[in-house]
């Protein structure tokens, strides 16, 4: 098959979209070949046979960091924004003395890292034999989902609680130091948008409904859904939509903790129905997943649009 | 290989073809809007071959209902993201005119 010669080509691509990513003059550059990286890491893990990583990447990695670092270069100090060139061109980047040592530290890194995953191959594991076989009568046909859910449960709820931890530090700081907003609204709107989220919301949403159910039994997940709403919330920032408020509206902030708090409500109540957190009912499993699932998606796209914005809180443009 | 699995494999080659195209438009035209021409309207016929060349391959009626919906989500936004692109890259008046922003009202 012609298979290895693909892996060849697509290895040759990331190390060389890296490579450009880091040592480009321009930091426009830069970061446009770091969102061609994370689309082609994205493939790599489609590649590699998980499906629900490579949605993650495309979604967060490539997208949603790329459009963090656009609006950072766009707010840079120095940065000179000229119509009919490059959006933003920051200069030459500082430190390029210690670029060879660096160059070699992740050498040998991914060395060693490569050498002992070679080495340690999976034997026979007592665990992972457990894990198959009670993966098969779970409710969750998605071994994924019902891993982030059930057995280790305890890391995503802790997880949700580092994201909600982020945003408080990073509103913390925002307290502390006010940045001026990096989209201010618009007087004009520009033709051709209004029809693009006319289109973009509703098929946004939709898709990411599915995959918030779907992730029960095939690729998907509350992770991939709510980085989908996050996207949407994007949209709507970067072209006037959603606008800067002093404060944040009743309903954003209980989005914000409807993730860790229902999962920890939830992990508090199942000591009444079991011996211990986090185990769910023999009834009613499934209907209390995709409850949980839906409150994980709420929090993590209120978080990654909030945290986008970089402003105090949001509300929809219109008459006050 | 079944024939059509040689169709569907010819299908995603012609393509990959549209899609070099495209490429070689992108890093050999002199300005940008030559360059979005090239590659807006190149990469998605491109597209479009390779989901129908897919489509044939998965034979059934499912996933070639939801090729045909990515393809025209792709169409989407390639030509309102070329658009802007374009209208940035024009500079000066063209790129400060707009339409008011109608605020949703009571």
């Amino acid at each position: 098959m012609m298979v290895p010669a693909f892996d060849l080509l697509l290895a040759a691509a990331l190390i060389a979209l890296a490579w450009g990513a880091v040592t480009s003059g321009a930091l426009f550059k830069c970061i446009v070949l770091f969102i061609a990286f994370g689309m082609l890491l994205a493939l790599t893990w489609a590649r590699l046979g998980a499906p629900d990583l490579a949605l993650a990447e495309a979604a967060i990695g490539a997208g949603f960091t790329g459009v963090l670092f656009l609006t950072a270069c766009r707010s840079a100090p120095g940065a000179t924004v000229r119509y009919g060139t490059a959006a933003c061109d920051a200069g030459r980047k500082r430190g390029t003395s210690a670029k060879p040592i660096l160059l070699a530290l992740c050498l040998l890194a991914g060395a060693l890292v490569s050498w002992s995953m070679l080495r340690a191959l999976p034997p026979p594991d007592i665990t992972a034999t457990a894990a198959h076989t009670a993966l098969e009568t779970h409710v969750l046909a998605n071994p994924v989902t019902a891993v982030l859910l059930d057995y280790r449960g305890y890391d995503t709820l802790l997880e949700m609680t580092v994201l909600l931890l982020a945003l408080l530090g990073l509103r913390l700081l925002l307290a502390g130091q006010p940045l001026p907003d990096p989209h201010p609204d618009r007087p004009i709107d520009i033709p051709m948008v209004a029809p693009l989220l006319a289109l973009a919301t509703p098929v946004l949403v939709l898709v990411a409904l599915y995959l918030l159910y779907e992730g029960a039994s095939h690729p998907g997940g509350a992770f991939q859904a709510g980085a989908l709403l996050g996207a949407l919330g994007v949209l709507l920032r970067l072209t006037g939509r959603l606008v800067s408020a002093p404060a944040l509206r009743p309903l954003f902030r209980f989005s914000l903790i409807a993730g860790p708090g229902v999962f920890a409500l939830f992990a508090l109540s199942s000591l009444s129905w079991g011996d211990a957190p986090l185990t769910y009912p023999e009834s009613g499993a499934f209907l209390l997943l995709i409850g949980i699932e839906f409150a994980l998606m709420l929090s993590t796209a209120a978080t990654l649009v909030l945290v986008f914005g970089a402003v105090p809180g949001l509300a929809r443009s219109g008459p006050p | 290989m079944t024939a059509g699995e040689w169709f569907a494999a010819s299908l995603v080659l012609i393509g990959c073809g549209f899609f070099f195209a495209g490429t070689v438009g992108l890093l050999r035209f002199p300005d940008t809007l030559a360059r979005l021409h090239a590659i807006v309207k190149a990469d998605n016929v491109g597209l479009g071959f390779i989901c129908l060349g897919l489509a044939v391959y998965d034979g059934s009626l499912a996933g070639g209902v939801r090729l045909l919906v990515i393809w025209l989500l792709a169409l989407v936004a390639s030509a309102i993201s070329a658009f802007l692109v374009a209208r940035w890259s024009l500079g000066g008046t063209a790129a400060r005119e707009g339409v008011p922003n109608r605020r949703p009202g009571p």
